[in-house]
């Protein structure tokens, strides 16, 4: 996943790497001074991007202005968002986050998931228990499902003298 | 409560490494300990390894307590932008360390009297953020908003408690069963009133939008991925100190609840500030939550931890979203924003991922809970039938002119886009609030085998 964001961002990262660049020398293009201006900024508007002609032109002044740049170098350096100056503690900012957010998280979510959480609800349990009182039921001859769970004759009812005494409340 | 330890102990060690290595190594430490509150997560019924004088926990429970630290974790993530605002930094992860202490001990505690204490102290680190760190003046009246409902509407909950502790000597949540048939509003209005204000409940949500605007990213993340959640487990366990019996309190609440969905809906529609249309979709997903909560029915409670869960990971994405986007132009309307996306197409790929996951598009889990919890409300009334399809029109209306406002707007206005590219760093933290849907798809019958 991280490689997947990686590169799907990369292209976008460079150019905006390179735009930035333009953007700090382009900012220095209003000068008080009588020096003569190098040739330095390639101008450009949001319209520039959103336009795909406009946008492939600008591709190409952009590749021609920066065929000699080494984008690997420290100061086109594209960073990972952790650390701005020091590159490697950047890096390793950034694997320490995806270890301690995904790594750990998956392996022990799904460790925890598939053995402790065995059996969640009781499931295989109760399939073991019906099939256990499906054979005895079997053997004793009686139906799988019977319409009293409990024998009727053996349930003591109040008398009726008994339930005038009490206040019964019936709710539909 | 080794949870707690464990937490101390880190917070002990953190505070010896430099103040620039403390950001990472606090959201690394969030990490682990939601990897290790998941050991909460073990069996039917109350967990085993909880369990001690003080503290219970059982799978509403741990659900709350892994989303608070991941929701902290990542609140400190997105919080990049704030480092350069006035205050010290490192007093912001304090202050979310102390937050998300005080919500993983109420998410733990025993008795209905310290989960209130817990419950209103919440509110104070909450309401320094926003102060500290929130973008405009406004905020001091937001905070005092916020205050005053849900302080107001939970004092007659304290009431409650307090007479039950000194009558039955105990609020001790698991052993207590009330039960009674009497029709008393105000009774069951100070029960629910604090939470449904914390959820928050049409027409109780007022104090919402305004505490989202002025608060940093940092805050609506919290504030939206855990903190409206609060309002949820209270009522789950108010719920289950009466056994169920609300009948027509549930019934009126519900009514509300749909109408505000409605409403929610409807006022996402005409909105041009992001962060006030992603309070209000708050306002309307909460209400399918209480819907789900107070038909008092089992498919109703899995629909409400769904939504509740489901809500904690993808309105944080929202917000975060909205936090880059509005930083690039430095503005929250959306037809502005729509310059950065055009700036960062990244971002628009990312806004139809989080608009689609906050609508409901299978196979986001917000689409089940959905379900369910229309399943519950139509069992009573199929007539609301009707006011459910006005809903769903108006959120798939409201999402689909969000992103079209986004991606799609004309430029009228000249504006100079400061090219801040997006870090890796905010994209990851749109990862991790994305990727853990996917276990709740997977396993979002958990909540159904109580």
């Amino acid at each position: 996943m991280a490689t997947f964001l990686r590169r799907t961002c990369r292209l976008h990262q460079q150019m905006s790497g390179a735009r930035r660049y333009i953007q700090r020398h382009s900012l220095r293009f209003v000068s008080t001074s009588d020096k003569k201006e190098s040739n330095l900024s390639i101008p450009f508007t949001p319209e520039d991007i959103a336009d795909e002609t406009k946008r492939k032109e600008l591709h190409k002044r952009l590749e021609e202005h920066f065929k000699d740049e080494d984008l690997n170098s420290p100061k086109n350096r594209i960073p990972y968002g952790y650390e701005e100056n020091v590159p490697e503690v950047d890096k390793f900012n950034y694997h320490t986050v995806w270890w301690f957010w995904f790594v750990i998280p998956v392996i022990v979510g799904i460790a925890i998931f598939n053995f402790s959480l065995n059996d969640y609800g009781l499931r295989s349990w109760s399939e073991r228990e019906a099939r256990l009182v499906m054979e005895e039921r079997e053997k004793k001859g009686l139906p799988y499902v019977a319409k009293n769970y409990i024998d009727p004759s053996k349930i003591e009812l109040p008398s009726e003298e008994d339930i005038e005494a009490w206040d019964v409340k019936i709710k539909i | 409560m080794g949870l707690l330890i464990l937490m101390a102990l880190n917070c002990f060690c953190v505070m010896f490494l430099n103040k620039k290595d403390q950001t990472v190594a606090v959201v690394n430490c969030f990490g682990v300990w939601s990897a290790f509150s998941l050991m909460y997560w073990g069996g039917s019924g109350v967990s085993r390894e909880s369990l001690s004088e003080l503290f219970c926990v059982d799978i509403y429970s741990s659900s709350m307590i892994s989303l608070s630290l991941w929701i902290c974790g990542i609140s400190i993530l997105v919080s990049s932008c704030m480092t350069n605002l006035r205050g010290v930094f490192n007093s912001y992860l304090i202050l979310v360390t102390l937050l998300c202490f005080l919500l993983v001990q109420c998410f733990m505690v025993n008795t209905l009297a310290m989960f209130y204490v817990l419950f209103e102290s919440t509110l104070i680190p909450l309401a320094s953020i926003i102060g500290i760190w929130g973008g405009q003046i406004e905020r001091v009246p937001s905070i005092q908003y916020m205050a005053a409902y849900t302080v107001g509407g939970s004092f007659p909950l304290l009431l409650i408690f307090t007479t039950m502790e000194v009558h039955a000597g105990s609020s001790f949540m698991w052993f207590i069963s009330m039960k009674t048939t009497s029709l008393n509003w105000l009774f069951w209005g100070g029960c629910f009133l604090g939470f449904l204000i914390k959820l928050p409940a049409f027409p109780f949500h007022a104090w919402l939008p305004k505490a989202h605007v002025q608060a940093p990213v940092g805050g609506s993340v919290i504030l939206a991925g855990i903190l409206l959640k609060l309002g949820g487990y209270g009522i789950t366990r108010m719920m289950m100190l009466f056994s169920y019996t609300l009948e027509s309190f549930g019934i009126l609440v519900m009514s509300f609840s749909i109408v505000g969905s409605v409403y929610g809906a409807f006022m996402c529609l005409r909105q041009s500030d992001i962060k006030k249309l992603i309070a209000y979709s708050s306002v309307s997903h909460m209400a399918f939550s209480i819907m789900g909560l107070f038909s008092c029915t089992e498919v109703g409670m899995v629909g409400a931890y769904i939504m509740l869960v489901s809500h904690g990971f993808i309105s944080p994405g929202l917000f975060v979203l909205s936090g880059i986007n509005s930083e690039m132009v430095h503005s929250r309307k959306i037809k502005v924003m729509s310059d950065g996306v055009r700036a960062a197409p990244s971002l628009g790929f990312f806004w139809l991922v989080m608009i689609m996951a906050n609508l409901g598009v299978p196979p986001c889990p917000v689409i089940i809970s959905e379900v369910l919890s229309v399943v519950c409300v139509i069992a009573l009334y199929p007539w609301v039938f009707v006011l459910l399809l006005m809903y769903f029109i108006l959120s798939g209306a409201y999402s689909f002119s969000l992103y079209c406002q986004l991606t799609r707007t004309k430029k009228k206005i000249k504006m100079k886009v400061f090219f801040n590219e997006v870090t890796l760093k905010d994209m990851s933290a749109l990862y991790f609030l994305f990727y853990p849907l996917a276990e709740v798809l997977f396993k979002w019958d958990l909540w159904a085998m109580m």
